[in-house]
């Protein structure tokens, strides 16, 4: 009897066991899959817009009625504004300091030439403005994302811009981030991006941070087939460089050069003794994360759920595994209590 | 018994309720980053507009400047047809009133208020104003050298390159020539994207 029910039990301990692995293997692959890139054969590289023809016919702005052509050369002949032959720099002859007062004042349309002696300027600096690709970042600004599109002419490039201007999720996050549309042809493209993203490569979608930092790039075939699956990619490259910020702020890393020092040193007071002509200069502004500071610009971009998917309790694959296990040892101990006639 | 039953019931319905999370098995490490982008409205020196004559015979710097500074925002059709239906002179307030025209949203100040200056650097938009006499330029940003601030202009008349002024001494003078400030509220151009993080370890 004894033997009969240890059979029964070993035999059923394997079924269990087998159907366990299965199970398993089928909750992994789930959870594993992921979309491969959809190669499109009839994808052609996208040819440049033809460029706009020297001396076509741009169409004109609406200009506001009641322009008196007349009366406008008449003023600007009292407001001695220089035509391009002049000498541009000129040592200015600056009228006497206005005191602001807090209603806006228009500048009036011909400026009374008051004559004052004039102060020495030193001559303004001149600098060469560089394009330094790949090694430049410009400083925050109140939108703390970007979002760049370099599209073609194609199908897929159409359907990005598509996704980006129908699809609620997309267009939400397109609205919170500062957003721009680059073509092969567009100027700021040529002189600033073309190094940077090969037109090879297009459409590509750039999600980066108000310095440029990218949060994911994705362009041509690792662009995914639909705009919930590039929502999806967008929000994952969201988590990651989330997941780099969080190891800066709290100090856990170290590659960054985080200083106590300077991030507890008090921030400097002006008094108004030190603004010169009533300006104060501005305050100077730490871009990085203090110890105890409320994280005000942590809006989450994504939400959490982002799929409508509800649960009570939220568990990982391994601690999900974990739970089949612990259920399984439940009902093979119920089974073999039950089996003795307890 | 039943104790045990209900037991296991609440073990499945536990399961029942339980959500699957993607797993975090990605570790990820920031990158260094470059040096920040000087002036934040670093204009390529290509796309420099410079002043032109127009009907009148005078100088159209403030639509130079202006032109400039929607080509930084990528409205550069909007540049094109804003220089092809306006130049020579302009004051500030006919400026608002062909803006308006036109649809365009813009921010302005007639006050010479350095802290419109910071928010049009903050926003990487930067500015037109009058800068120089009855003259226009477009201000590109805000320039630390040496410790000090500078104002970084784009003046029309000598394209390619910034002029920088003390920031104080820049904020004296745009009192002086009128303390107009305008700039379009549209989005400024991408910044240079670079790696700002790299995986480390997968699986």
């Amino acid at each position: 009897m004894k033997d009969e029910i240890r059979i029964r039990l070993s035999v059923g301990l394997i079924v269990v066991a087998v159907l366990h692995a299965v199970l398993l293997g089928a909750v992994f692959t789930a959870l594993h899959r992921t979309p491969k890139p959809q190669e499109n054969d009839e994808w052609r590289l996208p040819t440049a817009r033809p460029v706009p023809q020297v001396g076509r016919q741009i169409e004109k702005l609406p200009e506001p009625a009641q322009v008196n052509m007349e009366a406008q050369g008449e003023l600007k002949q009292q407001s001695g504004y220089c035509p391009p032959s002049c000498p541009p720099v000129v040592r200015p002859t600056i009228r006497p300091y206005r005191v602001v007062p807090a209603r806006p004042v228009v500048q009036p349309a011909t400026p009374s030439p008051t004559v004052v002696p004039a102060p020495t300027v030193p001559a303004p600096i001149i600098v060469t403005p560089t394009n330094s690709n790949g090694n430049a970042v410009p400083q925050s600004s109140p939108k703390r994302y970007q979002i760049a599109l370099f599209v073609g002419n194609d199908a897929k490039s159409r359907q990005l811009l598509d996704w980006f201007n129908k699809n609620a999720k997309l267009s939400k996050l397109r609205k919170s981030c500062e957003f721009q549309v680059y073509t092969e042809s567009n100027a700021l493209y040529k002189t600033r991006f073309a190094d940077i993203v090969p037109a090879s490569q297009f459409p590509v979608v750039l999600f980066q941070d108000s310095s440029g930092g990218h949060v994911h790039a994705a362009g041509y075939t690792m662009l995914p087939s639909t705009p919930a699956e590039l929502y999806d990619d967008l929000r994952y490259g969201y988590e990651l460089y989330q997941q780099t910020r969080q190891a800066q702020k709290t100090g856990a890393l170290k590659s960054r050069g985080y200083s106590w020092d300077s991030a507890i040193s008090p921030t400097l007071q002006l008094s108004p003794e030190d603004c010169p002509d009533g300006y104060c200069p501005i305050e100077p502004t730490e871009p990085t994360w203090r110890p105890f500071d409320r994280d005000r610009d942590r809006e989450p971009l994504f939400d959490r759920d982002s799929d409508g998917r509800n649960a009570l309790i939220w568990a990982g694959a391994g601690e999900l595994a974990t739970l089949a296990l612990i259920v399984v040892a439940i009902i093979l101990l119920g089974f073999i209590l039950i089996k003795r006639g307890m | 018994m039943k104790g045990f039953s209900r037991a296991i019931a609440t073990a499945f319905l536990l399961l029942l309720v339980t959500g699957c999370l993607p797993e975090q098995s990605v570790q990820v490490r920031p990158l260094p980053a470059p040096p920040a982008e000087r002036p934040v409205a670093n204009l390529p020196p290509q796309l420099h507009q410079r002043n032109w004559t127009g009907r009148l015979n005078q100088g159209s710097c403030v639509h130079a400047s202006l032109v400039n500074h929607l080509r930084w925002l990528n409205e550069f059709e909007l540049g094109e047809r804003w220089r092809a239906t306006y130049s020579d002179g302009e004051w500030d307030t006919r400026l608002r009133n062909r803006l308006d025209a036109a649809g365009i949203d813009y921010s302005y100040t007639v006050k010479a208020d350095p802290r419109f200056l910071d928010w049009a650097n903050a926003t990487r938009r930067g500015a037109i104003l009058w800068w120089k006499p009855a003259h226009c330029c477009t201000f590109v940003g805000w320039v630390e050298r040496n410790g000090q601030q500078y104002a970084a202009i784009l003046d029309n008349n000598y394209p390619g390159r910034f002029e920088l002024t003390p920031r104080e001494q820049f904020v004296r003078l745009w009192a002086g020539y009128g303390g107009f400030a305008l700039t379009v509220v549209e989005d400024p151009a991408s910044s240079l994207p670079y790696r700002s993080y790299e995986v480390i370890d997968e699986g």
